[in-house]
């Protein structure tokens, strides 16, 4: 029992995980349509970046941090107008597919660099136990997580709230035509959400690197959780996106613990069925209009 | 969407580009290894060709379809080992199998857009990799360490003779999917591809077709597989993982979506590139992955549509080559009216005919829409007798496309019902409605851009003359009496709403707007519609264009007997066609009774011209 | 007068042989128009005769061809963004307000994209000249009534510091009630101002009682009319 309470606990600090890359993917989605499917990869290879930053040159883990951070944003802006932005006319699917063709490059690049030596063992940003909470601890990574989470979080929802670019962002997630009408510069802030998205990707791997350790797919299952939790949320809400990551997060990590890593997979999958057929807007989404 | 056109008819270049492959890979001396990599192609290329089929023609998505290659493949295998099937039987149940696993996976997917669809799909191929590598069922599928596929009889894996049959197999499968999409079902997909919302309203069942669409593409994924499996001799669960589904994905990028052909030689090039020429497994990874990008930018009609292109650019420059073009599509076009033609008076099958006069054809009764907390219409009361023109007018925003969306079933009434010829249509779906014979036509047509014509008429007969998937992937055998008859009354509605003759055999996108409302009103025509709905026929026409038009619907609507229930701002226009009208303003009826005594009421002419009057009753407050 | 007021100074705009339409839907044909400084223009038709369209295509939202397009003697480019910078503000149809956002964010965006200097007391001049808003300003923008809405969609309009106003349909499905005091405040506003107003509207009586002049448009082109006339009228709408 109380290691399924303990599991459930870092369980909502995956979910925050999750959730935290969720929240990228679907303010991309909502302000330009296009679902990022290269966000997992984009993550780790912001982790890789950080870890060769310290293997290579020899920084010290919190210099590698920030050089990890801004490369991942200025990768970010690369991406948007490299790969994104040519030729919109193409349509949403095809630049959707576009994100995945990014993945499969981005994971080449990693695999051709540093796949014959993974996965690689990446330094925890914490040391310690954790906390001892009645019966059962709760580990330093985890509350690190839910700090970092936290601190993220509150930092997006006062830009969000209370800066010009931030009501800038979230016009263009909610009308993007009307953001044009108005003249707020849709192409900086479609640069600057990709930037974002591959900062909080690169968060996300320097959080995780620790405890599943640092190899070119290894965000491959989180993407799909993520996006799971994206449905389960309703595609297009920004606290459903962290309220459906966080289930996936409590309700996979429980099942892994209590049976086994394909139970947990297995459970999460139907668990994406049962919210599909059952409640096809999600938990926090709005239903469609238009019946078929 | 995805990559440029969906041509019609590519039954020829396609069956010619697996041929010549075929034909190619038997007679050259090739190197084993090459041989090898041509026959994994040529497998390959099916299941592309069925991914295909659901994201180049239907306009959904689907990242899983390696999965469905492992589920055939591995199936199939199990039969033969663990329970000693013989090796066709145990094919059919394969490839059954996987079939019976699309359809509950599509039943759930079918109701979702793309981000949905995607999800669940990219999630499925992960589950049933993580299966087939796990403990649990390791001792039917080998888990991690895989299965060893025994030989076909009598085939030698990487032999000439597989290569036969992958090709015979694949030429099967070409011929099939042009049959198919150039069949009822095939216009089904474009249109459901093209408006889920118009498809539903023209009497599609928007999710059967889906399904459909998303069962055939994963069938011919097992198919794939089952080849794959016999050349491999050796299944192992990593090599139909995400990034597999991602390479089919780009095999149908790469060659031209929306085409057979394209996804053949897209198979051939992301096969052959990295997995023959490109040895490095890394650099070949990321020139894979940097040519798919760039296909994606720069060229995303794909490497068919590209040659096409071309084709074209030099038959425009090159006069013989686009007289005998021009020769080829003249036949086209006169084909299908060389067989019988019923004469306009009598439409064919026209059970309703000269029975829809006396009684009431539509009744809308207190009806209330609302879409959260608008109230978009309220209280309103229609009654429309059967064999008049009903006009339905009012200012921008009165309600006016909402009440004809509520009567073909799209959106849901919150209060109040409508009696269509007598029964009620609560809780009945779009197609059910349109099966009572409710025709809709909407403000910008609704037409299949990428269809010709003709096709996009025969449209409006699904209902009528529904095709089985069976019939219409064997195409004009089974299908042929069924066609002629679609022909035939494609032509006669055409002839009906006056397309000429020369302009039915080009696509649809190419005509002029008042030709393609013309269309839409074919569509509408030619099935057994009794009530008839025209959202803004008017809307963007010259006046000339717009007489025309009145002409054509008096006509129709004489000859028909239908009832026309029509929205329109130009009141000429409806003083010209109607027998009554209803005025509605803020989602109410403001007015009812026959044109000259409404337009003769001056509050009415105020809710057109804004002539100030006494505030109405439910003055908003601010 | 406020400090925004002063700096709103107005400008001509002149538009010759604009073409411009959806895909096949050729809509306007060769139009000409000129709005003068501080000029209330109505611009009343029939459904779908263009009159959105040429709105979208002053301010740059769809693809468009013309001979000459000038605003205050500067070239009109092909953009939201430059348009709004020059001083057109789009007040589009059915209001868009964007409805996750509070009244006063809504008025904030309103005042990122343009050339606003002073940016409290511009929004300061155009609350004062609304004062229905003032009691909504922390209330999200999608719970409003239409009529609100349509007075929030102007007012973020009016904080870009406009030296031309368009607005697309206002009378749109709100009450004569509602119609005429929205109207009154929004032409009192640009008077005040010194922006010039382009009002495209079906209400052909609502556009007469406020504007200087009212042009119908008619097979894509634009004609003068006096609103009284009721056979110019009519045979635009009957």
């Amino acid at each position: 029992m109380g290691l399924l309470l303990s599991a459930g606990i870092s369980g909502i600090a995956v979910g925050l995980l999750y959730g935290m890359i969720g929240f990228a993917i679907v303010m991309l989605y909502k302000s330009t349509g296009v679902a990022n499917f290269a966000q997992g990869t984009l993550a780790t290879l912001g982790g890789f970046v950080c870890w060769a930053s310290m293997t290579d040159l020899g920084l010290p883990l919190w210099a590698a941090i920030v050089v990890a951070l801004v490369a991942s944003a200025v990768l970010g802006v690369a991406v948007y107008f490299v790969v994104i932005r040519p030729r919109p006319s193409a349509g949403n699917l095809n630049i959707t597919v576009r994100t995945l063709g990014l993945s499969l490059l981005l994971l080449a690049v990693m695999e051709w660099r540093w796949g014959a030596g993974a996965p690689y063992r990446f330094p925890a940003i914490v040391e310690g136990t954790g906390v001892q909470v009645a019966d059962f601890v709760v580990p330093a990574q985890s509350l690190l997580i839910a700090a970092v989470a936290a601190a993220i979080m509150g930092t997006l929802w006062a830009l969000f709230r209370y800066s010009n670019v931030g009501l800038s962002f979230r016009a263009m997630a909610e009308q993007p035509d009307t953001a044009r009408l108005l003249g707020l510069p849709a192409t900086r802030l479609s640069a600057a959400t990709w930037a974002i998205s591959a900062v909080l990707g690169t968060v996300v791997a320097i959080l995780l690197a620790p405890s599943s350790f640092l190899a070119p797919s290894t965000m491959e299952s989180y993407l799909l959780f993520t996006f799971t939790g994206i449905v389960l949320g309703g595609l297009t809400s920004l606290p459903g996106a962290l309220l459906g990551s966080v289930i996936v997060g409590v309700v996979s990590n429980v099942t892994i613990v209590a049976l086994s890593l394909e139970a947990g997979v297995l459970v999460v999958f139907a668990l994406l069925l049962v919210v599909m057929l059952l409640r096809p807007q999600g938990l926090l989404g709005r239903p469609e209009s238009v019946r078929l | 969407m995805i990559i440029g056109d969906a041509k019609n008819r590519t039954l020829v270049p396609s069956v010619a580009i697996a041929g010549v492959v075929t034909v190619a890979g038997l007679a050259l001396p090739l190197d084993p290894a090459l041989q090898y990599t041509l026959i994994g192609a040529l497998a390959w290329a099916i299941a592309a060709i069925g991914l295909d089929v659901l994201v180049g023609f239907t306009g959904q998505v689907s990242f899983g379809q390696a999965a469905f290659v492992a589920i055939g493949a591995y199936a199939t295998s199990a039969f033969r080992l663990s329970m000693g099937l013989p090796l066709v039987l145990a094919v059919v149940l394969g490839v059954g199998v996987t079939g019976v696993i699309a359809l509950a996976l599509g039943s759930v997917v079918v109701r979702y857009r793309i981000f949905g669809i995607a999800t669940a799909t990219l999630f499925f191929g992960y589950v049933v990799v993580t299966v087939l590598t796990g403990d649990t069922f390791s001792t039917v599928f080998g888990g991690a360490n895989g299965l060893a596929v025994p030989e076909f009889a009598g085939l030698e894996a990487g032999g000439k003779g597989y290569l036969a049959v992958t090709g015979v197999v694949l030429i099967l499968v070409v011929v099939a999917t042009c049959l198919l999409n150039d069949s009822q079902t095939g216009r089904a997909f474009r249109m459901v591809k093209t408006n889920e919302a118009v498809a539903a309203s023209a009497g599609i069942r928007v999710r059967q077709v889906k399904m459909i669409s998303f069962a055939y593409c994963c069938v011919l994924a097992a198919i794939a597989g089952v080849l794959y499996s016999g050349v491999v001799g050796y299944l192992s669960p990593e090599g139909f993982g995400i990034k597999q589904s991602v390479n089919i994905f780009a095999m149908l990028v790469v060659g031209g979506a929306g085409t057979v052909g394209g996804p053949i030689l897209g198979a051939l090039l992301v096969t052959i590139l990295p997995g023959y020429l490109l040895r490095d497994g890394h650099v070949s990874a990321v020139v894979f992955a940097a040519v798919l990008l760039v296909f994606l930018i720069l060229l995303p009609e794909g490497i068919y549509g590209l040659v096409h292109r071309w084709a074209t650019v030099l038959g425009r420059t090159v006069p013989g080559l686009s007289a005998a073009a021009l020769r080829s599509r003249s036949r086209w076009a006169t084909a299908g009216r060389a067989g019988p033609r019923p004469p306009a008076e009598t439409p064919p099958d026209r059970r309703s005919s000269g029975s829809d006069t006396g009684g009431l054809a539509l009744e809308v009764d207190g009806l209330q829409v609302r879409f959260g907390d608008f109230v978009a219409l309220s209280q309103v009361d229609v009654r429309i007798e059967s064999g008049s023109v009903h006009a339905i007018v009012g200012p921008n925003g009165a309600g006016k496309t909402t009440l004809l969306n509520t009567v073909c079933g799209l959106y849901l009434p919150s209060q109040g019902d409508i009696r269509i010829f007598g029964s009620s249509i609560r809780g009945v779906k779009p197609h059910r409605i349109r099966d009572r014979g409710v025709v809709r036509t909407f403000q910008t047509p609704a037409i299949v851009p990428d269809l010709d014509v003709v096709a996009n008429v025969k449209l409006g007969l699904d209902t009528d003359l529904k095709g089985s998937l069976w019939t219409d992937l064997l195409g004009p055998l089974a299908t042929g009496g069924r066609e002629r008859v679609l022909e035939s009354r494609a032509q006669w509605a055409l002839d009906a709403v006056g397309i000429a003759a020369r302009r039915r055999g080009m696509l649809a996108r190419n005509l002029d707007l008042s030709e393609q409302k013309r269309v839409e009103l074919a569509r509408g025509l030619v099935g057994q519609g009794r009530l008839l709905l025209l959202d803004e026929p008017t809307a963007g026409l010259s006046a000339d264009e717009m007489q025309a038009l009145a002409q054509t619907l008096r006509q129709v609507h004489r000859d028909f007997g239908l009832t026309i229930m029509v929205v329109s701002h130009h009141i000429g226009f409806i003083r010209d066609i109607a027998d009554a009208m209803t005025v509605l303003d803020y989602g109410r009826v403001v007015g009812t009774g026959t044109p000259d005594d409404v337009l003769a009421r001056a509050d009415i002419a105020a809710t057109f011209m804004g002539v100030e009057t006494a505030p109405l009753a439910e003055a908003e407050d601010l | 007068m406020t400090a925004g007021s002063r700096a709103a100074a107005s400008a001509a705009l002149r538009i010759s042989n604009l073409r411009a339409g959806y895909g096949k839907a050729r809509v306007l044909h060769g139009l000409d128009l000129a709005v003068e400084p501080g000029e209330m223009v109505g611009v009343a038709g029939p459904n779908g005769v263009g009159k959105s369209t040429l709105l979208k295509a002053i301010s740059g939202l769809m693809p468009r061809m013309a001979d000459r397009m000038e605003f205050g003697g500067a070239p009109l480019k092909q953009s939201p963004v430059d348009a709004v910078v020059q001083g057109i503000a789009h007040v589009p149809e059915g209001r868009r307000v964007l409805a996750d956002l509070t009244v006063e964010e809504n008025l904030r965006i309103g005042g990122i994209g343009g050339r606003v200097q002073d940016f409290a007391s511009v929004r300061q001049g155009v609350v004062d000249r609304f004062p229905s808003i003032v009691p909504l300003l922390h209330r999200k923008a999608g719970l409003l009534s239409g009529g609100q809405q349509q007075l929030v969609a102007i007012a973020r309009g009016l904080v870009a510091q406009p030296r031309l106003l368009m607005v697309d349909e206002l009378s749109l499905g709100l009450s004569p009630t509602a119609v005429a005091s929205i109207s009154a405040a929004t032409v009192s506003s640009c008077r005040e101002l010194g922006a010039s107003l382009l009002w495209v509207d079906q209400n052909l009586a609502i556009l007469g009682k406020h504007c200087d002049r009212v042009i119908l448009l008619r097979d894509g082109v634009a004609v003068d009319i006096d609103p009284r006339d009721t056979g110019a009228t009519n045979s635009a709408y009957f």
